[in-house]
């Protein structure tokens, strides 16, 4: 049975948004000002984020979703490869599954 | 905790997981920051000790000063980011090329906060070994060498598109030609035989078989009392990058190794 009830329920769209409003937080002003942030969005190639820049992005994560939100075996577990190519739905998705798991 | 004044100065810090057992993790120089060992070998050891990862001063998101990059500053540094953590407990300290630099000055200035050393292509310079690559690498400070490796360059070049470029071409030409960061290193004395010859702790080197400074390895190997080299096959300076499973394994393992309280399987 889902935990989580109608009016709390996490939304790849809410996420999605805090995701989008944080990385405008991170990059300042020089902020990417071209296409809109979407799930198909790529990290390294259309926003061009520095890999410090996801650090940083991953802490203001951290702080805004507290532990229900696991970091450490998501980025442990992925090659340089896959981190390079890392779109903003993956992060989207990983950050909405931990939440409904919590 | 995202910053931490230490000597007055700004740092940008990760720390990561819990355990016993604390690693800090000191990134290259330049075209370089914490970066580099968060998305390659730090979370992965954050699963059964206390990780803490930074940006030296003047890299990535920590404070660019006008001075203070010889080597013994950056080592107060990270003794005084330290003391900020609460941290004063013995650490396992490892550096990826000026990483390691910075690690065996730890070690030597301050043994009693040093568990072991994991050096990761590191090109500290020895007084009397006097091959010319070397000491022109003056401690991994070659604006034709390391700076500007050629491997290096081109793996960046291959990941980063223009607005990253300009922005890390921008903060390098700030640090080398807007800071005494190139004088500060080309001052920093060689380590001495005598006291690399006390450093007592465990020191892991990795490095590539290709790389240029495979040679200073062996020296540090013959040199340090308590040291084990592992060598990548097949692989250049470039190592924490281009054969980032090995190089976590190796670490991971050589902790789990020598640390109870540090699970080394987690690198599988």
């Amino acid at each position: 049975m889902e935990a989580v009830g109608v009016e709390t329920a996490i939304t790849t769209e809410t996420v999605l948004a805090t995701v989008a409003d944080l990385i405008g937080a991170v990059v300042g002003e020089d902020f990417f000002f071209g296409e809109p942030i979407t799930m198909r969005t790529s990290f390294s190639h259309d926003l061009e984020l520095e890999s410090i820049e996801f650090v940083a992005l991953s802490e203001k994560l951290q702080e805004h979703y507290g532990e229900r939100v696991d970091f450490v075996d998501w980025i442990s577990e992925m090659e340089l490869a896959e981190i390079i190519g890392l779109t903003v739905g993956q992060l989207v998705d990983h950050i909405t599954e931990c939440l409904n798991r919590a | 905790m995202p910053e931490v004044t230490a000597r007055g100065h700004r740092f940008f810090v990760q720390r990561m997981g819990e355990g016993k057992s604390t690693a800090v993790f000191v990134h290259g120089l330049v075209m370089d920051n914490l970066s580099s060992w968060w998305f390659t070998v730090a979370n992965a050891a954050a699963r059964t000790c206390d990780a803490v990862c930074y940006d030296l001063r003047g890299h990535g998101r920590s404070e660019v000063t006008p001075s203070g990059y010889a080597v013994a500053d950056s080592v107060d540094d990270l003794a005084a980011i330290l003391d900020e953590l609460g941290v004063h407990h013995p650490v396992y300290v490892i550096g990826n090329s000026y990483g390691g630099v910075v690690g065996l000055a730890f070690a030597q200035a301050y043994p009693e906060r040093t568990a072991g050393l994991v050096l990761v292509e590191a090109h500290a310079s020895i007084e009397g070994e006097d091959d010319r690559e070397v000491d022109q690498l003056a401690h991994g400070l070659d604006l034709a060498g390391a700076l500007l490796d050629e491997d290096i360059v081109n793996h960046w070049l291959d990941q980063v598109g223009g607005r990253k470029l300009n922005r890390m071409a921008a903060r390098a030409k700030e640090l080398i030609w807007n800071t005494s960061m190139v004088d500060d290193l080309r001052n920093s004395p060689p380590f001495s035989p005598e006291n690399l010859g006390r450093i007592e702790c465990p020191v892991l080197l990795v490095y590539g078989e290709e790389s240029d400074i495979i040679g200073r390895a062996r020296t540090l190997a013959r040199i340090l009392p308590n040291s084990e080299l592992h060598i990548l096959e097949g692989i250049d300076h470039t190592a924490l990058m281009s054969s980032v499973a090995d190089v976590r394994a190796a670490i991971l393992d050589w902790l789990g190794e020598h640390d109870g309280a540090i699970d080394g399987a987690v690198s599988r």
